[in-house]
């Protein structure tokens, strides 16, 4: 089945968080990133082809070497989602409000 | 389970309300109480079914000028009068998730984790929320969230707000 991948699906995993914030510092070759994390290359390597696929990362391959690079403009998606989220749920929050104040006068009408 | 480590949530918003812990954590709880508050303000809200325990669901249908949406959450940990934690994401008429129908990218699913904490009859509800992935083994892993690598996020979040900033 093909999954489709996205910038939340990328960002949904804290490993893949992560590596994003590494690779966002600077440049970083796969073997070096590897090495930072406690699973095997393999599982890294697969968390950075997720990464590229949403278009968050981008691989080049220097000689032997791949290097890997962020691509931080793609992130916009996910501020905008943090920004229509914070909206939200202020409104929800206002609303609870609302509703608090309502429920404790009326128990005090009762007492 | 471990202290709840919060900052490194894509989503965080902290708001305090002035009232006891306990109603706060049921307004949450019961039909009678989300059917008055819940909602976007925009749509007219009503709740379809609640099943207010870890696995349960919560289903609930919008309406704006003849259009309706239907939503769900799907609870996780339920803790009175501490934490709740749900899933939210756009529903059909049975209850299944859809994707937003909206035009914007938005995750198809989100977990929230609310965490409430009282002071001198106030509470505190600090909420976290993030993207679920796509696949089952992929969302394990999500549950287990490592403190060190949540703490990694912090960065890139400041990175991005740098990045925006220039």
């Amino acid at each position: 089945m093909k999954i489709r991948r996205d910038v939340f699906q990328a960002i949904a995993d804290p490993t893949r968080r992560h590596i994003l914030e590494t690779v966002a510092r600077q440049p970083v070759n796969l073997t070096t990133l590897a090495d930072k994390y406690d699973m095997s290359r393999q599982a890294v390597s697969l968390h950075v082809k997720i990464l590229s696929e949403c278009g968050l990362l981008q691989i080049t391959r220097q000689g032997r070497e791949q290097w890997c690079e962020a691509k931080l403009k793609e992130l916009d998606e996910v501020s905008r989602w943090v920004d229509h989220c914070r909206k939200f749920w202020k409104t929800q929050f206002h609303s609870l409000e609302h509703y608090l104040d309502k429920v404790q006068t009326t128990k005090k009408h009762k007492k | 389970m471990s202290t709840p480590s919060t900052k490194e949530a894509p989503f965080k918003l902290v708001h305090v309300f002035d009232a006891p812990r306990e109603l706060v954590f049921n307004a949450f709880s019961t039909a009678e109480a989300l059917a008055q508050w819940w909602g976007p303000a925009e749509t007219t809200n009503s709740v379809l079914s609640l099943d207010f325990r870890p696995g349960g669901v919560f289903h609930f249908k919008m309406e704006h000028n003849g259009i309706i949406n239907y939503g769900r959450f799907l609870f996780g940990t339920i803790r009175p009068y501490d934490v709740l934690e749900f899933s939210n994401a756009f529903a059909d008429e049975k209850g299944n998730v859809i994707p937003a129908p909206f035009d914007i990218p938005l995750p198809k699913e989100i977990l929230y984790r609310l965490y409430f904490t009282e002071h001198a009859g106030k509470t505190t509800i600090t909420i976290t929320g993030e993207p679920i992935n796509a696949t089952p083994e992929e969302k394990d892993g999500m549950l287990q969230i490592s403190g060190d690598m949540q703490r990694g996020f912090t960065a890139t979040w400041e990175k991005l707000e740098h990045y925006l900033a220039s």
